[in-house]
């Protein structure tokens, strides 16, 4: 393709949207506009919230002295000793090469991520729900929300696995044939390549192709690339790193960090936290705390109350319908199931929303399953990206029956990140301000 | 970016993106309100819908889908790079882990008890800047002793319980006023000149200096107050 064919395809892209855009204003209501400006507020917001001061403290945090130094390894071409595989270090290397060994070049890749996952969310709520409208919802609600915005602005990798895996989602709802599944795997393949729990993305990815794409079921069989994937990924880790890069030596190495990992999970941290907590973020990380003099600076993974309760009481009220439709009326199994049926998927919300709750369920699952004492809130940062999806296609469906509603819901989370936007972003406060919003001994440092 | 190939599957053409649900609208139009099944079909509406004018839209493939991911992943990176160097981020990030290099300028809030004055001290052969313990390093007292204040090393802990080697706090103007009687914080500039790791330490006149375990900054605290 020439380059000429190719700056005529942007120009079509770019033109195609700023006429989405026109129609859409043009047809909304004025209560749609308001909503409209909110939502790009929120966005805006949460752009600015991820940027500022990101480089503050100049030191490490929380648990970047385990990736940082392995990064800078790369750099030298010495060993990395982190047990965790190597891409997210390998990001985190390309970030200090362009700006030097210092906290704005380790936390720079993590930051880049943390902007697209707003860009990923909404494309795959607009994929997911077939509206710009529920993209747009779920772009705002991601944008805004503290979980996702303290994990860009510090050099860890969870942000990173959370946008590539809604990269691996977008990739399989698009999906078409077998290129579209060889993309999907590819990515998987990367997302694994920074921490090996996005290998849970598969079932969803396999489900979603198959249901909505409606690939060749054979195509599946190319995940088999996945772990391949991981390994070249690997194997160039170690050429860059001096290492043996026979795949004898890869396994020895792999072997060693399962074993390890295995063994962490005995430990006991004060951070710890169970699955069934992340839901209420009952002991969200405080993932950089920095004091000068009397001026403290928070960056609390706590996310936006309004948002997560709202997925929550959507969670719980789904549920309760579900078993009220599975056990009262009369009938036998049939009618039940027809029942339940018609409530799962009866409108034509019901599907995606579905979807989006499978990703949901499918990172949440193998925590409920292994139940080991090493887990941490941000475990749920990737379910969560689900969540806020969920809620952003929900709120987009309501909207054309409650549209004040959905306005005054949107206007309620703005207003509470406005309110918790200090104790994400480091603003500098005291620490009686920051204990009014994180009012939960155990929200605090 | 790869050539383009002819859609292989039957997908609708006018499709934004992948169909997840089961009546197909225009992207960004505002969707028919499902019906329950069980309701009698309502007057026809579609004709409405099928007399606006379609939007002409860029339809990416399931590749491009990917590729236009990764274009946004660059755009935001250079973006990113680009705000960051307007914000000049290198006069705030610090080039070493810590945050601490020879030649530049740290807030430090120390802790303190007025008595520190007397005594705190360290031990070592070594002149940094002309700056010097108040001993050798064989412990005993210097001769000449350094001349003032503002030569002269002590050891301070700030407020993260790190440890470092400074000069010129009690002669600073904002320790001039009656000092408090408990304990209390100076909040100072610090001016790091260099480090010394063969140096000892004490805490107290009727303790033996123990030589440091790390090496330690040197440097010369200016502007020193009590924060209110």
């Amino acid at each position: 393709m020439t380059s000429l064919a190719v700056t005529a395809k942007f120009a079509q892209a770019v033109r195609s949207a700023w006429q989405r855009v026109t129609t859409a204003w043009a047809s909304a209501s004025q209560t749609e506009r308001a909503t409209t400006v909110l939502l790009g507020i929120m966005i805006v917001g949460g752009v600015v919230l991820r940027i500022r001061g990101i480089w503050f403290p100049p030191t490490f945090t929380f648990d970047e002295p385990f990736f940082v130094p392995n990064a800078h390894n790369y750099l030298l071409g010495i060993k990395d000793t982190n047990d965790h595989p190597p891409l997210f270090k390998m990001f985190m290397s390309v970030g200090i090469l362009l700006f030097g060994y210092n906290s704005a070049g380790w936390r720079f890749p993590a930051l880049c991520f943390g902007i697209l996952s707003v860009v990923l969310a909404y494309w795959l709520g607009r994929a997911y729900f077939r509206t710009a409208r529920a993209g747009l919802m779920a772009a705002a609600f991601v944008a805004a929300d503290g979980f996702f915005i303290s994990y860009s602005r510090v050099g860890l990798m969870d942000g990173i696995l959370a946008s590539l895996l809604l990269w691996c989602m977008l990739a399989a709802v698009s999906a078409r044939t077998w290129r579209g599944v060889l993309v999907t795997a590819l990515l998987i393949g990367v997302a694994t390549s920074v921490k090996w729990s996005g290998v849970f993305i598969v079932i969803p990815a396999v489900v979603t192709m198959l249901l909505v794409g409606r690939v060749p079921f054979w195509s599946v069989l190319i995940f088999a690339l996945v772990p391949l994937v991981q390994a070249a990924v690997w194997l160039l880790a170690l050429r860059i790193s001096g290492e043996a890069t026979d795949l004898a030596s890869l396994w020895q190495l792999v072997r060693g960090l399962v074993k390890k990992h295995v063994e962490m999970n005995r430990d006991s941290n004060p951070l710890n936290s169970s699955w069934y907590t992340w839901l209420i973020f009952y002991r969200p990380v405080v993932v950089k705390f920095t004091t000068h003099g009397v001026s403290k600076f928070y960056s609390s993974s706590v996310g936006n109350p309004v948002l997560w309760i709202g997925v929550d009481l959507f969670l719980v009220w789904s549920f309760i319908q579900l078993v009220a439709r599975g056990t009262a009326g009369g009938g036998g199994l049939r009618p039940r199931l027809a029942r339940m049926k018609e409530f799962l998927v009866g409108k034509a919300i019901g599907k995606p929303i579905l979807l989006a709750l499978f990703g949901w369920a499918a990172m949440l699952a193998p925590w409920t399953i292994l139940r080991n004492k090493y887990s941490f809130t941000h475990y749920y940062l990737p379910c969560y990206a689900f969540a806020l999806l969920m809620l952003g296609g929900l709120a987009a469906f309501l909207e054309r029956k409650r549209p004040r509603t959905v306005l005054i819901f949107v206007g309620l989370a703005l207003l509470m990140a406005v309110f918790f936007a200090p104790i994400w972003g480091e603003f500098s406060m005291r620490e009686y301000a920051a204990n009014r919003r994180l009012i939960f001994p155990g929200w605090r440092p | 970016m790869r050539a383009p190939v002819p859609a292989p599957a039957p997908a609708p053409v006018t499709l934004q993106a992948p169909v997840v649900g089961s009546d197909p609208t225009t992207a960004g139009a505002p969707e028919p309100v499902p019906v329950a099944a069980s309701e009698p079909a309502p007057a026809p509406v579609a004709p409405v819908e099928s007399e606006r004018e379609p939007v002409v839209c860029y339809v990416p493939n399931e590749v491009d889908v990917s590729l236009r991911v990764l274009l946004a992943l660059f755009v935001i990176g250079f973006g990113v790079w680009i705000v960051l160097t307007w914000l000049k981020y290198d006069k705030s990030a610090a080039q070493s882990e810590q945050g601490w290099h020879k030649g530049s300028r740290q807030m430090v809030e120390l802790t303190l008890v007025k008595e520190d004055a007397n005594k705190l001290a360290c031990a070592s052969n070594i002149t940094v800047e002309g700056l010097n313990c108040a001993y050798d390093g064989k412990s005993q007292a210097r001769v000449p002793p350094p001349p003032d204040d503002a030569h002269l090393l002590r050891p301070y802990c700030n407020v993260k319980n790190d440890v470092l080697l400074a000069s010129g706090l009690w002669d600073s103007p904002g320790m001039r006023a009656p000092l408090p009687n408990e304990r209390f914080t100076v909040v100072c500039n610090y001016d790091v000149v260099g480090v010394v790791k063969a140096v000892s330490l004490r805490w107290n006149p009727t303790d033996k200096f123990d030589p440091a375990k790390q090496s330690l900054p040197v440097g010369i605290l200016t502007e020193c107050v009590i924060p209110q």
